[in-house]
């Protein structure tokens, strides 16, 4: 975890009740499905760098969905994607698909508009939050997958992109 | 340490009721609403917010805000409105209408949001260096490619508060 301690990883009580479940999809119509919730992670905003929820659900025909959601501080708008996958593999090419780096707002005006010294700084201090971000998520992702429920996964941890 | 509660967000959301369902009393005075329209005269008309979300926060030098209204005779308009923060772009505000929640989903997926941002950049003004095009070029980049994420944020949040499928 890139910054100790801030993550958190509930498990939902059983038995499972199923229930009318939507999530966001960036662009799309919502995942509608009937399911349950099995596992979340989080890990909140601060003021430089946003904060992530992932959440797995069991669905009521055997599957899982997994919805993961990127929060900037101050925005009520989450960057979100879900999808429905049958299998471990499935679940962490979902998660390693949503890249928090290509969906974070940057505004590199100054870089491009002001002196070389703006620039570089400007440059830097963007990389950085950029792979600060990408990696709590990346720590956020293996502690769904490290869990026991999703034990097949623990041999399939995403590449350290 | 403390389970967080997931679910909250989702709850807040304001229409999980079908917006569509949900009669406007018509014994109850219908507030008038005025949008403004760039570009064209204000268009007032009696009805209630269906929904609303917007983009904004304190970073980025754009945002969008989309508002959706029911009208009294039960058609629906949206209202879709782009801000700037720099001087060179510019508020624009525009309205669609739709009588049905899919067909706000599907006008809501048509639009692009390039319409939105200012692309002039004096490629034939022979004064100004070749650097400074490429520069102004690459800002245009940066922000039309902001506004169609921030633009894909906004309606994954609208059709997840309509619940549209």
């Amino acid at each position: 975890m890139a910054e100790g301690g801030h993550i958190s990883l509930t498990r939902s009580a059983s038995p499972l009740i199923w229930e009318w479940i939507s999530l966001r999809r960036s662009g799309l119509r919502p995942l509608r499905f009937q399911g349950a919730l099995a596992l979340a992670a989080s890990s909140p905003p601060t003021e430089d760098r946003p904060g992530h929820t992932v959440r797995l659900f069991d669905t009521s025909d055997g599957r899982m969905a997994v919805a993961m959601e990127l929060w900037s501080a101050g925005c009520s708008v989450p960057t979100a994607d879900a999808r429905v996958v049958t299998t471990v593999e499935e679940l962490v090419e979902a998660c390693e698909n949503f890249d928090p780096r290509e969906r974070m707002s940057l505004d590199f005006t100054l870089a491009l508009t002001g002196d070389a010294v703006d620039a570089v700084a400007t440059t830097a201090a963007i990389g950085s939050r950029l792979e600060a971000t990408a990696a709590d998520y990346r720590s956020t992702v293996l502690a769904i997958l490290r869990n026991p429920c999703v034990q097949p996964a623990a041999a399939s941890a995403p590449r350290n992109r | 340490m403390a389970p967080v509660t997931l679910f909250s967000r989702d709850l807040s959301t304001v229409d999980n009721v079908e917006p569509m369902a949900a009669p406007i009393n018509v014994f109850a005075e219908v507030p008038k609403v005025k949008l403004q329209r760039t570009g064209q005269r204000p268009l007032v008309f009696e009805g209630v917010e269906v929904c609303s979300a917007t983009t904004h926060s304190p970073g980025p030098s754009l945002w969008y805000e989309i508002n959706l209204y029911r009208k009294q005779a039960g058609s629906l308009v949206i209202d879709i409105r782009f801000f700037g923060k720099p001087n060179d772009m510019k508020d624009r505000f525009r309205t669609f209408f739709a009588d049905s929640l899919d067909e706000v989903a599907h006008i809501l997926e048509a639009y692009d949001p390039a319409l939105d941002i200012n692309a002039d950049i004096p490629v034939h003004d022979d004064s100004v260096p070749v650097s400074v095009i490429a520069l102004q070029a690459a800002v245009v980049r940066m922000r039309l490619d902001e506004a169609r994420r921030q633009f894909a944020d906004l309606i994954g949040e609208i059709l997840h508060q309509l619940d549209v499928q």
